[in-house]
């Protein structure tokens, strides 16, 4: 009977034995580490330095129109590490990603060894943020309001903090002069029709869009109107309402269009085969970030929902982009 | 000293128990015999404190069971049911060690081990100590619950009467045990317990207990010595059998058997 | 044995010669046993601990980090780089003690429902807990960023988390009281049935919910430690330590409940009572954790399982125990969030049931051999 109990209790020790023989396996490992090699991986590239102020030699941006900006000013080669939701241009695919907007790796960024985080008012989680300052890395924020003049404001304060004033400032000229006869010809339009914005991922989630959403004040400012009102923010889909609402367009973001099976899946969402705008098949899908990002591209979409809610208009609200394919 | 008065259990409108009444004195044991439903688990239930009868009162050492504290009673009465749930690994020594719950916050561990040992020996199971409890055999397992409830009243103060209620302790064990466990228990009784114990077995009840008591749909047949309560007549009645004297010329046991259920018409005749 | 010889009277009176086998050794190493499983089991924690400050995206050599926080303490030792004590002091320092303060949580409770259940595939979930604090959280993040909310995000969400954890629970300790008494199977019904009315209360507020606010609740769903911070932390401790501090007054009473509570009662145990306290507890426990961490599982399933599958059921061991250990996966489990996919944190929620679900498959065709747990 000893025997058995010796046993007994020596088979679990020798199990605890070997788990306890890893782990100091695993802190010798951490233990013999050099210090070099927690140095950074790559040599970021020195960033001319204007209007006097220091040049950040490595970026970690949050929130997709805040990336977009930085390329558009040049200072893309300095960026390490961005969020989820930077995906405009393409070269954001190459760059370590850090987390969703809202769920940020604050060890993941440091780990980037930015000198420089920047990113939208709504990234997320605050605590993280303060993580970050708590380790010496520089933390700004931008208001991420939409409008125009919100947009301008934002391209400026960017351009301020990575020190690019001068081509920020050139950015938003071209901005205005891209936006302004779009806003000129709507200005003029006859009529002002409404526009259906519907946000789906997928089947079953499809939401239209109230007041002071992002996607109304891109509708007005192409001469349209919310075909709904009467809320704030975004609420489900339901038959009822489109067919209240009866729009003369749908407007959708193309990727969402395409989550739902394209035309023929917005057709089969309740209430939208029973309306004219949805037998006459007038939907506008336009690229994502484009459409709502209030980024660097306002304005090819402001042009290209001005040109489908007002076709007579279409010649004179400036020059067709070529990269008007890359809206699909 | 454990005293019954007039106890009655009713469920809805039926009659568990009625009048039931006797006393026992510390150091006797009392075997309850009588056929299914007799009301035999419905009378140890409420020598363990769970039933309370209405009207009736069950006192033990002067003092009525309602009374007392649950703490108070779990040292003083200790009930082995007929089945035992334990699905979870604990060795032999650690189920019997489990007896002494009630003690735990005034004796040291090497006390409730010393108790335990001492109860595994009468109850005959100190060389599965070390075994795990589930890898047992139902009889084994029986035996190692006599000991944990031998273990919970093993020791008491001075002059406080302790209960032990065993039901049906020798229904997996093979004939061997079944005495063996049996006299142990009248040896644990000479101590100063009152034991009583359900058995469905008459010769083992004759053999082993000091008084009988018999009961048939609740009310008591017959109460006291094995050859008052035992009688042909007695048994046939109420078990409805056929039923023999047999004595055993060595050592002059006698035993009642019986041959065979009663034919139905002659329930109530002697045969 | 019954030889010839054998004292007629039982062995109250005199001394008897001990057997052999048992003795003054076996209880000497009955109790060394309990204090040398749990002292291993600290340290083991605390070396987890030290490797959750030293390993992640970015590694830091053991001999830094001790230097970091002799220096954070006061003790100059050295010179310490501004991004080392950041990392180590601000983030990783407040994670790793709320990871040790979510899993022990976890832990203990998982113990203690699979005591008074008496099955080892309950979990705290059974009682509502944590369906809970997912509808409290839920509902702030959802309802609570168009109205006019005094508090903070940072403090509400906790705050409900904490609340609707209680909450829930209460509501299923109510349902399943009858005549002053709660029975188990019926505990567990109503804990059935209010998960499945919190379940389409989270769908409603999914249903809700912007684009924006879906991904945070499924992140909150999935669980994840990102969040720390020494408030964090502060606010968490109390609970979990009071339940720390009061679970192992239960060991003994949990251990005779295991025999049934008939046998219980008999044996002088509160049952009701046990089972309030227990309840209690749980939800005590898991509501501080869950609503700084989000819904993390398979910790309160896997911690007392692997020790009663090494050491036994007895709850002396099983319940201090499992919070050790529960504090030791979860850290490991954060540290694998942080490495794997490093700058990208996985969510913590997903690393346990991946470690979980496996291990069960295992223990199911394991556990014909012994029969039991």
């Amino acid at each position: 009977m000893t025997m058995r109990q010796t046993r007994r209790t020596a088979r679990p020790w020798r199990r605890s034995r070997s788990w306890l023989v890893l782990l100091f396996t695993l802190v010798g490992t951490a233990c013999n580490n050099e210090p070099g090699q927690t140095q950074p991986s790559a040599e970021a590239p020195a960033v001319a330095v204007g209007s006097g102020e220091p040049a950040p030699p490595r970026i970690v941006s949050a929130g997709g129109n805040v990336t977009e900006v930085l390329y558009a000013l040049g200072v893309g080669s300095a960026l390490v590490g961005a969020d989820t939701t930077s995906t405009y241009p393409l070269e954001t695919a190459a760059l370590p990603k850090v987390g969703y907007l809202r769920r940020l790796s604050a060890e993941g960024v440091v780990s980037l060894r930015p000198t420089l985080f920047l990113g939208t008012d709504d990234a997320e989680p605050h605590a993280a943020l303060d993580q970050l300052r708590g380790a010496g890395i520089r933390v700004e924020l931008v208001d991420d309001a939409p409008g125009l003049e919100a947009t301008y404001a934002r391209v400026l304060a960017i351009g301020s903090i990575v020190g690019r004033r001068d081509a920020a400032e050139a950015l938003v000229h071209d901005m205005r002069a891209a936006a302004a006869p779009v806003l000129a010809g709507v200005a003029t339009a006859a009529t002002r029709p409404s526009v259906l914005f519907i946000y789906a991922r997928g089947q079953g989630s499809a939401q239209v869009a109230g007041e002071k959403t992002a996607a109304q004040i891109m509708i007005e400012l192409a001469g349209g109107k919310n075909a709904v009102s009467g809320f704030e923010g975004f609420r489900p889909l339901t038959a009822e309402a489109v067919v209240q609402a009866e729009p003369d367009f749908y407007l959708m973001p193309a990727l969402g269009l395409q989550s739902l099976g394209n035309v023929e899946g917005l057709l089969a969402q309740p209430g939208i085969a029973q309306t004219a705008a949805g037998r006459a098949r007038r939907v506008i899908a336009i690229e994502d970030s484009t459409l709502l990002g209030f980024g660097p591209r306002v304005a090819l979409a402001l042009r290209e929902l001005a040109a489908r809610l007002h076709p007579e208009l279409a010649p004179s609200l400036g020059s067709a982009p070529a990269a008007a394919s890359e809206l699909r | 000293m454990l005293e019954l008065r007039d106890v009655c259990v009713k469920v809805g409108q039926r009659s568990l128990l009625s009048a039931v009444s006797f006393r026992m004195a510390p150091g006797e044991v009392l075997g309850v015999v009588g056929p299914n439903g007799a009301g035999k688990t419905t009378l140890l239930r409420v020598l363990t404190g769970e039933l309370a009868p209405r009207p009736g009162s069950v006192s033990l050492g002067g003092q009525e069971l309602a009374r007392l504290s649950v703490a108070t009673l779990a040292r003083q009465r200790a009930y082995l049911p007929q089945q035992a749930a334990l699905d979870f690994g604990f060795s032999v020594l650690e189920v019997v060690l489990l007896g002494r719950t009630p003690h735990r916050s005034r004796e040291s561990q090497r006390v409730s081990l010393e108790i335990a040992t001492r109860a595994m020996e009468l109850a005959d199971v100190t060389p599965l100590a070390a075994r795990p409890y589930l890898e047992l055999s139902g009889g084994e397992q029986q035996r190692v619950q006599l000991a944990r409830v031998l273990t919970q009243i093993w020791d008491g103060a001075a002059g406080q009467s302790r209960l032990l209620l065993l039901d049906e302790p020798t229904a997996s064990l093979d004939l061997r045990h079944q005495h063996s466990t049996l006299s142990s228990v009248r040896r644990f009784a000479a101590s100063g317990v009152t034991v009583v114990v359900v058995l469905h077995d008459l010769a083992l009840a004759a053999q082993y207990a000091d008084r009988l008591l018999l009961l048939e749909a609740g009310r008591i047949v017959g109460f006291g010595k094995t050859r008052d309560v035992l009688t042909l007549d007695n048994v046939s009645r109420t078990f409805g059998v056929t039923s023999h004297h047999v004595t055993v010329a060595e050592t002059g046991l006698s035993l009642i058997v019986a041959s065979g259920p009663a034919p139905r018409a002659s329930k109530g005749d002697s045969p | 044995m019954m030889e010839a010889g054998w004292v007629e009277a039982p062995a109250v009176a005199e001394p008897e010669p001990e057997p052999a086998q048992l003795g003054p050794q076996v209880v000497l190493r009955r109790q060394r046993r309990v204090w040398l499983v749990l002292g291993g089991l600290f340290v083991a924690m605390l070396l987890c601990a030290a490797l959750g400050l030293g390993l992640g995206a970015m590694r830091i050599p053991l001999v830094r980090v001790l230097e970091v926080l002799l220096h954070g303490i006061g003790v100059q030792v050295g010179p310490i780089g501004l991004e080392e004590q950041g990392v180590v002091l601000s983030i990783r320092l407040p994670r790793v003690l709320l990871g040790l303060s979510v899993g022990a949580a976890l832990g203990v409770s998982g113990a203690l429902m699979q005591g008074l259940f008496r099955n080892p595939l309950a979990d705290p979930t059974l009682i509502g807990v944590s369906s809970g604090a997912a509808l409290g959280a839920k509902t702030v993040i959802v309802l609570g960023a168009s109205g006019g909310w005094a508090l903070s995000r940072d403090v509400a969400l906790p705050a409900c988390a904490f609340l609707g954890a209680l909450v829930v629970t209460w509501l299923v300790w109510g349902l399943a009281r009858r005549d002053g008494r709660t029975e188990v199977p019926t505990l567990l019904l109503a804990g059935i049935a209010i998960n499945a009315l919190a379940m389409s209360l989270q769908g409603v507020l999914a249903l809700l919910a912007s684009d924006a606010q879906l991904r945070t609740l499924t992140f909150w769903t999935l669980g994840s430690l990102g969040g720390a911070t020494y408030d964090a932390v502060w606010l968490s401790l109390p609970g979990v330590l009071l339940v720390l501090l009061g679970a192992p007054f239960l060991a003994g009473s949990l251990n005779a409940l295991l025999l049934g509570e008939g046998d219980a009662r008999c044996l002088g145990v509160d049952v009701e009572r046990l089972k309030r306290v227990t309840v209690l507890l749980t939800a005590l426990a898991v509501g501080s954790a869950v609503a700084f961490s989000g819904n993390v599982g398979f910790v309160g399933l896997l911690a007392p399982h692997l020790l009663r599958m090494a050491f036994g059921p007895d709850h002396r061991l099983l319940l201090i125990g499992s919070a050790l250990l529960g504090a030791i996966v979860l850290t490991l489990a954060d540290l694998a969030s942080r490495t794997l996919l490093a700058p990208q944190e996985i969510p913590l929620g997903i690393l346990t049931a991946a470690l979980g679900a496996p291990f069960f498959l295992w223990l199911l065709r394991r556990r014909g051999r012994r029969g039991g747990f």
